[in-house]
């Protein structure tokens, strides 16, 4: 084989690589397609997961206009230097210089992103990070069920798979970004940066949705609004399990003529450890949430996903009787701050603000206790927990709650963000869609008589009825 | 601290274990032990999960496991002889196909008995009503 074949088969294998992790990841979507809809009630199903499938169409066109930009132009601010573009001089500094190539492969209009033999990994890098920012916006998505406005959700995922979590990403999950340099902060399966910051902004939007009708009885205590189909809500689960462990896979960095696999911090590592460790917090998830929750289904399942987001922050680095002690507790939790949160007022109908945000930020904190003291460069501070509390805090209080607060709010004060009680009532598929999901069946529009452009009659906001259709 | 290494040059220059504790055995087998224990209780607790009292019943368990080993073993040792009945051909032949799947479904029997014989309880369901199922 030729030094030139050679060369190029490292190539190859990184294209490779990053091109089939992101393939897999197409799996979580998958996955949130059918959880969602199976979480649903018959009359949203449709609306639910068309909503859902949007998700890759508005953050994909976002990332490409203006996200992928940002990853790469705002590591450096406010801290370390200002936002980088075309008004950049990049013999400002040796640092900037070497991070100016990366920002100009990333413009919509940089010739890094088409078909260019010169340039074999900006546009697999590209695609896994697109994949990235769809499963944060998709984090988003299943909360917001059966109340939200299409576009008010576009909108809001747009603001945070396109910008909110691409700082988050810059800051904390980018060697330049100033989390890392000034704070040590690691965390490496995104544990805050994608699921702390999608968990809390959808809670502030969660704050401003407000919760679907017939949720609350009279006296504000919460009733059950039981899942369409739990099997399928089960089943997309296993796939988004699936798809995890491609989402963390892609988190490994192997470039041609690395000797090496390496963490986006430049720190050793293996992917076999990333098999090991992901297997060992689905399974330990599982188990903790099982027995926090007595056996509930729903809160069993979502224990796996727990359990991988407690130790997605230190999962490079922990040893498997860690990741066991750890996922445990995560997923152990989880149930109770769902359960916590429901007793406030606040409708998550997939209880995304439990197993993203809460657990998201209780595995960033807890790198800086279980992998306290590791090294991770000349001039970079070890993991630590001040660094970890403070990068976890920015990212879910700063690009999570506020701006999924703010954005909220705005869309609700133009009457952009939640559908009519009258449409809520009648179900979404028939007011958006046009068509019912179960035409066969004995749905509520077959029951009420109604049907499209003739909206049921709105009921009273505490009738029991509407809790279970 | 959890880190075996005290400098980046030593962390990143290792052949061999990087991961947390690794230079502290003893902490390792503490946590093992831990998470084996936690396995064993997971276990106990899927028989408890049901029920308000803290332990299985021995008593139901084991009546079931000498039910179900009695099943299997009548199963296992009924001769294979089809009596004459007057029952019309759609019976016999559900009879001739169920006679032909013996010992796993003795065995999910038993199973189901175990399953059936716990039941709910009170306390469960009134928990349920209250929880919201997304």
């Amino acid at each position: 084989m030729s030094p030139e074949a050679q060369e190029f088969l490292g190539t190859f294998v990184s294209e490779s690589f990053y091109y089939w992790a992101s393939v897999f990841m197409l799996l979580i979507h998958a996955g949130f397609l059918a959880y969602e809809g199976g979480a649903s009630r018959t009359k949203n199903v449709l609306a639910t997961m068309v909503k859902n499938l949007l998700t890759l169409a508005s953050v994909g066109l976002a990332f490409f206009f203006f996200g992928w930009w940002v990853y790469n132009a705002f590591p450096f601010f406010p801290i370390t230097g200002g936002i980088m573009g075309p008004w950049t001089n990049p013999e400002a500094s040796e640092t900037v210089a070497a991070a100016m190539p990366l920002v100009e492969a990333s413009y919509p209009w940089s010739p890094a992103l088409g078909p260019n033999t010169a340039d074999h990994l900006t546009g697999v890098f590209f695609f896994a990070f697109a994949l990235f920012a769809m499963t944060t916006a998709s984090i988003l998505s299943g909360a917001l069920i059966e109340r939200v406005k299409v576009g008010a959700y576009l909108i809001m995922s747009i603001v945070l798979g396109g910008f909110t979590w691409v700082v988050a990403a810059a800051w904390g999950w980018n060697p330049f970004g100033w989390f890392f340099t000034e704070l040590g902060y690691h965390d490496f399966g995104c544990s805050a940066v994608v699921h702390g910051v999608s968990g809390f902004f959808t809670l502030g939007v969660l704050l401003n949705l407000g919760p679907r009708i017939g949720k609350y009885d009279a006296n504000g205590k919460p009733r059950p609004i039981l899942p369409h189909n739990l099997p399928l809500t089960m089943v997309g689960l296993m796939l988004i399990f699936v798809g995890f462990y491609a989402f963390l896979a892609a988190c490994l960095i192997f470039l041609p003529g690395y000797d090496g696999e390496f963490t986006i911090y430049a720190t050793p590592m293996t992917l076999a450890s990333v098999g090991v460790n992901t297997t060992l917090a689905l399974a330990a998830g599982l188990i903790g949430a099982y027995i926090s929750s007595k056996s509930d289904p729903f809160f069993t399942i979502s224990g796996g996903l727990a359990g991988i987001i407690s130790v997605g922050a230190g999962m490079d680095l922990y040893h498997p009787s860690v990741v066991i002690v750890l996922a445990f507790i995560g997923a152990f939790l989880m149930p109770k701050v769902i359960i916590a949160i429901e007793k406030f007022g606040i409708d998550d109908a997939v209880g995304a603000v439990g197993v993203h945000g809460f657990c998201g930020l209780f595995g960033s904190i807890v790198t800086g206790i279980a992998a306290a003291g590791f090294p991770q460069g000349d001039g970079i501070p070890n993991i630590n927990f001040l660094g970890q509390l403070t990068g976890a805090l920015i990212c879910v209080v700063l690009l999570g709650f506020i701006p999924g607060y703010g954005v909220s709010w705005l869309l609700k004060k133009f009457n952009l963000l939640r559908v009519s009680a009258d449409e809520e009532i009648a179900g979404l598929d028939i007011a958006d869609m046009g068509a019912e999901g179960y035409p066969e069946y004995a749905t509520m529009s077959f029951v009420t008589g109604s049907s499209k452009g003739k909206s049921a009659q709105p009921a009273s906001m505490n009738s029991p009825e509407l809790a279970t259709e | 601290m959890t880190s075996p290494f005290s400098s980046f040059e030593e962390f990143s220059s290792a052949e061999g274990p990087i991961y947390t504790f690794a230079n502290n055995p003893t902490v390792i087998a503490i946590l093992l032990i831990i998470c084996a224990l936690m396995t064993i209780y997971f276990v106990y607790a899927s028989y408890t999960m049901k029920l308000d009292s803290k332990s299985p019943d021995a008593k139901a368990i084991g009546l079931l496991l000498v039910a179900g080993f009695a099943s299997v073993m009548g199963t296992l040792f009924n001769p294979n002889t089809e009596r004459r009945e007057a029952v019309n051909p759609r019976h016999s032949h559900e009879m001739r196909a169920e006679r032909s799947n013996w010992q796993p479904l003795a065995l999910l029997g038993m199973v189901g008995l175990g399953g059936a014989a716990k039941g709910r309880s009170s306390k469960r369901r009134s928990s349920r009503k209250v929880r919201r199922i997304q």
